[in-house]
C-alpha cells in the first residue's frame, strides 16, 4: 500500500512540476505581450541600437522561393507535415493523435522590411513566427490536385540529394527510372495532413527584435544600412508575424490566459491531491 | 480515512493569495521601472544625433561663409544657436535650443538657394544632405520619445498601479513640445 502511494505521489509530483514550469512559461508569453505594449514603433530611417519594433512591408532579399507544398511565391516559409498515430482502432493503446512526420523552414534566409523612411534587413535565425495558415490539406484526399501537390512535395524532398553518397545512389536511381515506390508510399501519405506558413513579398509585417550592426556573413552589400534586425544576446525577444500588433498581442493574452488558468487549475489540484495523501499517511 | 482540516486549507489558499499579490506588485514595479528607463534611453537616442549635428555645423559654417559673408546675421544665428545648446543641461533647455538651430540651419538653407555657385558646391551639397538626414532623423526620434512618455505617463496613471507609483515618487515626464513661434506658418510676401 505503502509502495502504491509513494507512487501516486511521484506521479502527481511529477504533473504539478510541470504544470509549475508551465505556469511560468505563461508568465513569459505576458512578458512578451507587455514589451510590445511598451516599445513605440521605430521609424527605420531613425533606428537606434537596442530591442525595437517596426511596422512595414516584406521585401525580398535574395529573390522569390517556392514553397514547399503549394508551390506560392514567398520570402518565407514553414510547414508541417503529420500523420495520424497511436491507435485508430480504439482498441488498446493510446489513442489516435498527430504526430510530426516532416517540417521545415527557410529561416536561414533573410529579407527587408520596408516603410515609407528606408528598409532594414532581418535575419529571421531563431524568430518565433505567428503566421496564418496560408495552405491547409487534410489527410484522405482524393482529387487529382490533391495527389499532384503531394508528388511534387515529395520529389521536391528529394531534389536536394546529394547523389555522390553512397546510400542515396540507389534512391536516387529508383526516382529517376521508376515511381513504384512513390506509390508504395503514397498510402502512407494518404493518411497525411500538410500544412503551410508563408510571408509573400509586400505582406504587411511585425517585427520586434534586436538592431544590431551587420555581420559580414549576413549580407555583402556595402551599399546598404550598418543595422539588421535579429535576436539580441541579452534581450532575446524576437516575434516576427503578419498579423498586426493589436491581434498579436489579444492572441498572446489568450494563450497566456489559456495557460494559466489550466495550469494553474492543474497544480492546484496536484498540490491538494498530495496535502490529502500526506494527511491521509499522517492519520494512519 | 482522514478528512481535511479546514484551517489547512485556509492557510493554503492565503499563502497562495499573497504570494499572487508580491508576484502583481512585483510585475507592475518591473513595468514601471522599464519604462522609465525606456524614456531616458529615448531621450539619449536624441541626444546622440543632436552632437553629431552639432559636430556637423562647423564644417557647414567653413564651407557657406566664403560664398554668403555678407549674410551676417544668418550666420551669426546658426553660430549663436550652437553655442546655447548644453547636452548635460535640463531637457526643457535642450528642447528649446535645438528647436533654435533647426530653425536657423532652415533659414541658412533657404538664404542659400539665392546662391547658385553655393548650391552647386560639392562639399555644401554633401553636408546639406547629411544633416537634412539628421534633421530627419531627430525629428523620428522626438516622435519616439514622446511615445515613450506618453506610455509611461499613461502607466503611472492607471488604477491601481498609481498606488504602486507613488509610493516610488514617479512623476508624469514632460514630452517634446514644439513652442508656439514654431507652430506659425511665415507669411509668404
Amino acid at each position: 500500500m505503502y509502495i502504491g502511494i509513494i507512487w501516486i505521489c511521484i506521479v502527481v509530483l511529477t504533473a504539478a512540476a510541470f504544470n509549475v514550469w508551465y505556469f511560468v512559461r505563461s508568465f513569459d508569453l505576458l512578458r512578451t505581450r507587455q514589451l510590445m505594449a511598451n516599445t513605440p514603433t521605430s521609424k527605420i530611417r531613425s533606428l537606434a541600437v537596442g530591442l525595437v519594433e517596426i511596422k512595414g512591408k516584406a521585401v525580398p532579399y535574395d529573390g522569390v522561393y517556392e514553397s514547399a507544398i503549394s508551390r506560392s511565391e514567398c520570402i518565407y516559409y514553414e510547414y508541417l507535415v503529420e500523420t495520424i498515430g497511436g491507435n485508430v482502432t480504439g482498441k488498446g493503446g493510446p489513442g489516435p493523435h498527430w504526430e510530426d512526420v516532416k517540417s521545415a523552414s527557410t529561416f536561414n534566409n533573410p529579407f527587408y522590411v520596408e516603410d515609407d523612411t528606408g528598409k532594414i534587413l532581418v535575419n529571421p535565425k531563431n524568430a518565433i513566427f505567428f503566421l496564418p495558415v496560408s495552405f491547409y490539406m487534410p489527410p484522405f484526399w482524393k482529387r487529382k490536385k490533391d495527389r499532384q501537390i503531394v508528388e511534387n512535395f515529395y520529389f521536391r524532398e528529394f531534389e536536394n540529394i546529394d547523389p555522390n553518397k553512397k546510400k542515396n545512389q540507389q534512391r536516387v536511381e529508383i526516382l529517376r527510372n521508376d515511381r513504384f515506390h512513390f506509390r508504395q508510399d503514397l498510402k502512407k501519405a494518404m493518411m497525411w495532413r500538410y500544412s503551410e506558413r508563408i510571408i509573400k513579398p509586400g505582406d504587411n509585417l511585425y517585427v520586434m527584435g534586436t538592431a544590431a550592426p551587420k555581420k559580414p556573413h549576413i549580407s555583402q552589400n556595402n551599399n546598404e544600412d550598418s543595422l539588421v534586425i535579429t535576436m539580441g544576446e541579452q534581450e532575446q525577444t524576437f516575434v516576427i508575424s503578419t498579423f498586426s500588433e493589436e491581434a498579436l498581442m489579444r492572441k498572446q493574452v489568450a494563450m497566456c490566459m489559456l495557460n494559466i488558468t489550466g495550469s494553474a487549475a492543474l497544480s492546484l489540484i496536484s498540490i491538494l491531491w498530495i496535502i490529502y495523501y500526506i494527511m491521509f499517511i499522517t492519520h494512519k | 480515512m482522514g478528512t481535511v482540516n479546514i484551517e489547512t486549507v485556509i492557510l493554503v489558499g492565503a499563502a497562495l493569495a499573497l504570494t499572487g499579490l508580491i508576484i502583481w506588485v512585483a510585475t507592475v514595479f518591473n513595468g514601471i521601472v522599464t519604462l522609465r528607463e525606456n524614456t531616458e534611453k529615448a531621450w539619449s537616442n536624441i541626444d546622440v544625433l543632436l552632437k553629431q549635428r552639432h559636430d556637423e555645423l562647423p564644417q557647414l559654417m567653413e564651407t557657406v561663409k566664403g560664398f554668403i559673408a555678407h549674410e551676417k546675421s544668418t550666420l551669426i544665428n546658426v553660430v549663436e544657436a550652437r553655442k546655447a545648446l548644453n547636452l548635460t543641461g535640463p531637457i526643457t533647455e535642450q528642447v528649446v535650443a535645438d528647436q533654435n538651430i533647426s530653425k536657423s540651419i532652415e533659414t541658412l538653407f533657404a538664404v542659400a538657394e539665392n546662391y547658385p555657385t553655393l548650391k552647386s558646391n560639392e562639399n555644401f551639397m554633401k553636408l546639406q544632405k547629411r544633416i537634412t538626414r539628421l534633421e530627419n532623423e531627430i525629428a523620428d526620434r522626438r516622435e519616439f520619445f514622446n511615445d515613450s512618455v506618453n506610455l509611461y505617463n499613461i502607466r503611472i496613471n492607471l488604477f491601481p498601479e498609481m498606488m504602486i507609483a507613488k509610493t516610488i515618487g514617479c512623476k508624469n515626464k514632460p514630452m517634446y513640445q514644439i513652442n508656439n513661434n514654431e507652430k506659425e506658418t511665415p507669411l509668404l510676401s
